[in-house]
């Protein structure tokens, strides 16, 4: 959605994929949009129905139900968060919205609150769009989701790209008259007349709640790998529901679109009676922010701390080319193993676009998967040539580092390669 | 006669429905989305 604001994506209708006629006519499944489910019966396997649009509430039997209330947005309770031009950007009417009140009022100002992936990938539309951009978070640091000696290459992608990153302020309140003119923040007052909430989501379960169904993991719905709620016959699955880390084996709540749509290929062949298990999700998630990739999959080495390993980590910068072919860039790989096996716990990657940094951050994603330690990365046989990569590529050259760093052995290794 | 409810109609809901009809051909699946959209790209 950031992407149709911003102007890259021309028309809403590009972003979505089947209609409700299309539902109908080639999967035969009745789609009811502006239809909002009110109760859950659980023994009596129906739902109670509204019709917003006015028409008459309806019972609606079922023999299997899923959940997939999906999440909102959560927006803080301050002054001023109902004046016109404050959004969250949670669902397409959100878009829609930003994209009316930018069309009518024409901002000049805006302030995006949250420097998390939706937080940049609005900075980056709304400077696209000419607009001077603010950005306030809370934490010390952007990108919170990774560790700060990566978030400080985004935090100076986003001040070259004239945003103003102001980090560790609390959104206090949003002042003007019928319309946002001012944000307050801890320290001070930014002027604004658009004011977009990334803050954070909450899972959609009040529904669910109310009928009886169990919650886990940040106040999620619980599933098992059944995608099971506690309840007979009743599903969930995506942004409302939780999932398991594969890296910790601990229940988790890791809302991601790609997640959700691939629990709910699962929890659809559930519905069946299919025994499908989802086994879970180890947090992988990329984010664009202008010219640079930022990523991230596993376990950072707080997080593999809190979750009972004792991690070592290495941090180094590569080209993804060799010097003497064109093109390509320079990433920042940052690497978690666990110390007394080498295993890979988890991955951070920062590089410029160009640097094919997504590239190696799903390398490590699927050695994360796999257990792989920080000896089978450097013998990883991934693909050659000088277009694509060095001889050695960076995520092999991340492994030789790591390896150093979790048995000791000091055989040469540097960031720069293996000479 | 099976009948599969969904409710939310965004990435999980249409997907499971889908897959649901591709195991089910005669199953009966309705879906109920509170909003004027689904299956769309957040």
């Amino acid at each position: 959605m950031p992407y149709l604001i911003g102007g890259v994506t021309a028309d809403y209708n590009n972003l979505i994929a089947r209609t409700p006629a299309e539902f109908r006519s080639l999967n035969n499944i009745d789609v009811r949009t502006r239809h909002r489910v009110t109760a859950i019966e659980p023994e009596k396997r129906r739902v109670l129905v509204a019709d917003l649009a006015g028409g008459e509430n309806s019972l609606v039997e079922y023999t299997s139900l899923l959940v997939a209330t999906g999440a909102v947005a959560f927006v803080p309770p301050v002054e001023g968060r109902d004046l016109d031009g404050v959004f969250p950007l949670r669902v397409l009417a959100d878009a829609l919205g930003i994209m009316d009140y930018i069309s009518r009022e024409t901002p000049t100002r805006a302030v995006v609150v949250g420097a998390g992936p939706i937080g940049l990938e609005m900075c980056e539309a709304l400077r696209r769009l000419g607009m001077g951009v603010t950005l306030l978070e809370m934490a010390e640091q952007v990108m919170p989701l990774i560790d700060p000696e990566l978030a400080s290459d985004v935090q100076a992608v986003l001040e070259r790209e004239g945003v103003t990153c102001l980090l560790g302020e609390r959104l206090e309140g949003i002042e003007g008259a019928g319309r946002a003119r001012r944000v307050i923040t801890g320290s001070g007052a930014v002027e604004a007349d658009l004011v977009i909430l990334g803050i954070g989501i909450r899972p959609n379960v009040g529904l669910a709640s109310e009928a009886g169904v169990e919650l886990g993991a940040r106040g999620a719905i619980r599933v098992d790998r059944n995608l099971s709620t506690n309840l007979p016959g009743v599903f969930a699955a995506g942004d409302c529901a939780t999932t398991t880390n594969t890296v910790t084996g601990a229940e988790a709540w890791i809302p991601l679109g790609s997640t959700a749509r691939k629990q709910g290929r699962a929890a659809g062949e559930r519905l069946s009676g299919a025994d499908t298990q989802f086994p879970g999700v180890q947090g992988t998630s990329v984010v664009k922010c202008f010219d640079l990739t930022v990523g991230r999959t596993g376990l950072t080495p707080s997080e593999a701390e809190a979750a009972g390993f004792e991690p070592v980590d290495t941090v180094m910068e590569a080209p993804s080319l060799h010097e003497y072919y064109p093109d390509g860039g320079n990433m920042h790989l940052k690497l978690t193993a666990e110390k007394e096996t080498g295993r890979l716990l988890g991955a951070q990657v920062v590089g410029e676009m160009e640097s094919g940094a997504d590239r190696r951050l799903d390398v490590f994603a699927m050695a994360v998967r796999a257990s792989l330690s920080a000896d089978d990365l450097q013998y990883l046989d991934l693909a050659y040539a000088p277009p694509y990569s060095t001889a050695v590529d960076a995520a092999i050259i991340a492994g030789n580092l790591l390896s150093g760093a979790v048995y000791g052995k000091t055989c040469g290794c540097t960031p720069e390669g293996l000479d | 006669m099976e009948k599969f409810v969904v409710i939310g109609g965004v990435a999980a809901g249409t997907t499971a429905a889908t897959r649901a009809r591709r195991c089910c051909p005669d199953a009966e699946i309705t879906m109920f989305e509170q909003g004027d959209f689904v299956s769309y790209a957040g």
